[in-house]
This record gives structure tokens, C-alpha cells and sequence, in this order.
């Protein structure tokens, strides 16, 4: 099946090194890094091996009504403030935003875990009163799908909403399977990405894994050094980016503005081991399926 | 517990949860300040905090055709009523 040609009308990010374009791009070419030292919280901090967080350490004016801000942890804000800037940027019409030709595509490591910690501090207090306490938001806050949730919710979106949880990879599915989504028809628009708030439980739980950096605690801005040979391990950090994807007619027809475009995807695994770091018999596999061969001889790809 | 103060505590956990300021007590709150199912579960807790008594799961479905302030002090006026046969028994 040929499919549509699938572009990119509109992006937005939150990050450690910034969060318009001018700034992120503006720091990538000073070789400013948002990598700090971890926080302490009284809680986890000091079993942790990894010692540094890429950190988002400036103000972010969310100007959120209440009726969206009472489902919301902070992993939602992240979320749905990139969502907000994108669909500005797209300059979508609102009748084609609540039509349920666009879709969401966007998910988070695991939800909120700081709204996940209060939760189970009441399960496992001793007071049945506090028990009762849980309040039915707090499931909203928390739960893995918060992000696409909330965002469906501020923008009534009515599409379409996959809210992939996996990780390092969960933006990038979401992009991919958001691609096919409208790749073969089922939508003509989709708003991805991720987002992930600020928590020691990500990274204790990779720190667990042996799967964090530990080398450069008293460097933070020295890692994380993806393809350097003093490579030790992946820097949990917190923000959030999205990208609108929109059909390629029907984004030249309303005249957008066209970033670029999405010309393959796939997604494998190596059906083994959890915490393997490389695994270049299901790399190439990858590749291959994504079917980037207008683009790319496969042999060039080692 | 009269009437006056149940409405008194109702304006209160609107302000204080719902960030909504004197209501009008017979606007439809759903229609008027997009009060929805999420809210009415919330603030079905805080008038079980206001009673410190919990309300039973009858009590909680015929909350949920409720739309006005009025309708909440009407609702709230009669959990009164039954927990006060219940403490005469």
C-alpha cells in the first residue's frame, strides 16, 4: 500500500536548552548543555547513582483555565503547552481541529509519578479517612495517558488518540504511529510528541537498570555523549516536544507552511533482553522496513 | 444546621475548590461555569468532609442530576435531615 505523503506544518519544545526555536537552536550552536545536578528530595536522591537531570530551569507561563488545570500534574502542562504553540503555529482552522480528522498521538515515560507518589502515601498511610481522600482527579493527574488525555480535552479533539508509554521511545512512536495514522488515511492530521516531568523514580528506576550515566556527577554538562567512546549511559530529563503531521494535499491546499516531511518509519524489538544497550541485529532490520530507500541506498546504513 | 450555613459552606468549597466566586444560586452550573461529572465527584467529597460522614452510594447517584447551588443546599439539607433520624434511633 503506497500511502499519503505525510509533513510536518508545525513543532514546538520544551527542553533543558531552551524553549522557542531561537533558543534551542541558538544553544545546540554554543554547546550549551541543560544537564544539572539531580535535585535533592528527601526521598530517593541519595540511593541514586546517577547524580545529574536534564533540567528545565526557567519559567514557563501556562495560563491555564481551571477547567483544564484540575486534571492536569505537571506532565500534562508540559504537554499541553507544546500542544497549544503547535496548533497556534498550524494555524488549523477550529472546525477542522474538533472534526475528528485530527487526532492525537502522544504519550510520557509512565504519567505523573510526583501525582503517583501522593496517591499511594494515602494508600499506604494508616488513616482510612485519608483513603477516602483520593480524589477523583487524582487518577486524571496520574494515570499513563494523561498527556494525549488532557490534551484531547483543552483543544476538543475528537480524532484519533494513541498515547504510547515505552520510554526513550515514546516520542518517537508516537510521531511513527501517528505518520501512519495519517500515512494510510485514518486521519488527515496528527498532533505528537511527549513529555516528562521532573522525578527521581525515573531515574532511580533506570539508575536500577545500570542504565544511567554515573561518570560525570561532578560534570553535569559532560553527558550524556551519545557515539563518544566515553559514552556511559542514558541523562533522564524532563520537558516536552510535538509535532504537528498533516496530510501533504491537504496542507498545500489551506496554503501551511511545510517543515519538512515524514518519509518512513518502523518499529521493532529485539525480543530478548530489556536493558540491552546495543542491538544492531534489530537496528538494520529497522531500517530496512522503514522504507527510506528513495532516500538512503540501504548499504550506506551500517 | 440551618440553611443558611449549608449554603455558607457551599459558596465556600466553590471558591476555595473550584475557583468559583458567588455563583448565582440558581444558574445552571454546568451550562454557566462548565462545572462537569469531575467536578460533581469532587464536590461530592467535600460536602462528606463538611458532614464528616460518608455519603452512601444511593445518596452519591441522586447527586447526579443536580445542576444549581439551590439544588445543592436542597440535596445537602436532606443528608441532614437522615442523619439526624439516624442519631435519634
Amino acid at each position: 500500500m503506497k500511502g499519503r505523503r505525510v509533513v510536518i506544518t508545525a513543532c514546538s519544545a520544551i527542553t533543558p536548552i531552551g524553549h522557542t526555536r531561537a533558543e534551542i537552536v541558538d544553544s545546540l550552536r554554543r554547546g550549551v548543555s541543560g544537564v544539572k545536578p539531580l535535585r535533592e528530595d528527601h526521598l530517593l536522591s541519595k540511593f541514586i547513582h546517577s547524580q545529574v537531570f536534564g533540567t528545565v530551569d526557567y519559567p514557563v507561563d501556562f495560563d491555564f483555565r481551571r477547567t483544564y488545570r484540575k486534571t492536569m500534574g505537571p506532565v500534562a502542562y508540559y504537554a499541553c503547552q507544546v500542544a497549544k504553540e503547535v496548533l497556534a503555529q498550524a494555524g488549523l482552522p477550529p472546525e477542522f481541529v474538533t472534526s475528528g480528522r485530527l487526532g492525537v498521538a502522544f504519550g510520557s515515560t509512565h504519567g505523573s509519578p510526583t501525582v503517583q507518589r501522593e496517591i499511594y502515601k494515602t494508600f499506604f498511610g494508616a488513616s482510612q479517612s485519608e483513603f477516602r481522600a483520593i480524589g477523583a482527579v487524582d487518577y486524571l493527574k496520574s494515570m499513563v495517558h494523561t498527556t494525549a488525555v488532557n490534551i484531547t480535552k483543552m483543544f476538543g479533539i475528537t480524532g484519533r488518540v494513541i498515547s504510547s508509554s515505552t520510554a526513550c521511545t515514546t516520542s518517537s512512536q508516537s510521531i511513527g504511529f501517528g505518520y501512519e495514522t495519517v500515512k494510510y488515511g485514518m486521519q488527515d492530521a496528527m498532533l505528537c510528541g511527549g513529555a516528562d516531568e521532573y522525578d527521581t523514580t525515573t531515574v532511580a528506576v533506570f539508575d536500577n537498570l545500570m542504565a544511567c550515566s554515573t561518570a560525570f556527577n561532578d560534570r553535569p554538562r559532560c553527558t550524556p555523549r551519545p557515539f563518544d567512546r566515553q559514552r556511559d549511559g542514558l541523562v533522564v530529563g524532563e520537558g516536552a516536544g510535538a509535532v504537528l503531521l498533516e496530510e501533504y494535499e491537504h496542507a498545500r491546499k489551506r496554503g501551511a507552511a511545510i517543515l519538512g516531511e515524514v518519509v518512513g518509519f518502523a518499529c521493532n524489538n529485539n525480543g530478548g533482553d530489556l536493558s540491552c544497550r546495543i542491538a544492531p541485529e534489530s537496528a538494520k532490520p529497522c531500517v530496512s522496513a522503514s522504507r527510506m530507500r528513495p532516500w538512503r541506498p540501504m548499504r550506506s546504513i551500517s | 444546621m440551618t440553611r443558611e450555613q449549608i449554603t455558607l459552606e457551599i459558596l465556600n468549597i466553590f471558591s476555595r475548590e473550584f475557583e468559583i466566586e458567588q455563583p448565582g444560586l440558581d444558574n445552571d452550573l454546568r451550562e454557566t461555569y462548565e462545572f462537569d461529572s469531575v467536578d460533581a465527584i469532587e464536590l461530592l467529597l467535600g460536602i462528606e468532609r463538611f458532614l464528616k460522614s460518608e455519603l452512601t452510594h444511593d445518596e452519591k447517584k441522586m447527586a447526579m442530576g443536580i445542576r444549581t447551588i439551590n439544588q445543592i443546599v436542597d440535596y445537602v439539607e436532606g443528608l441532614v435531615r437522615v442523619r439526624g433520624r439516624e442519631a435519634h434511633k
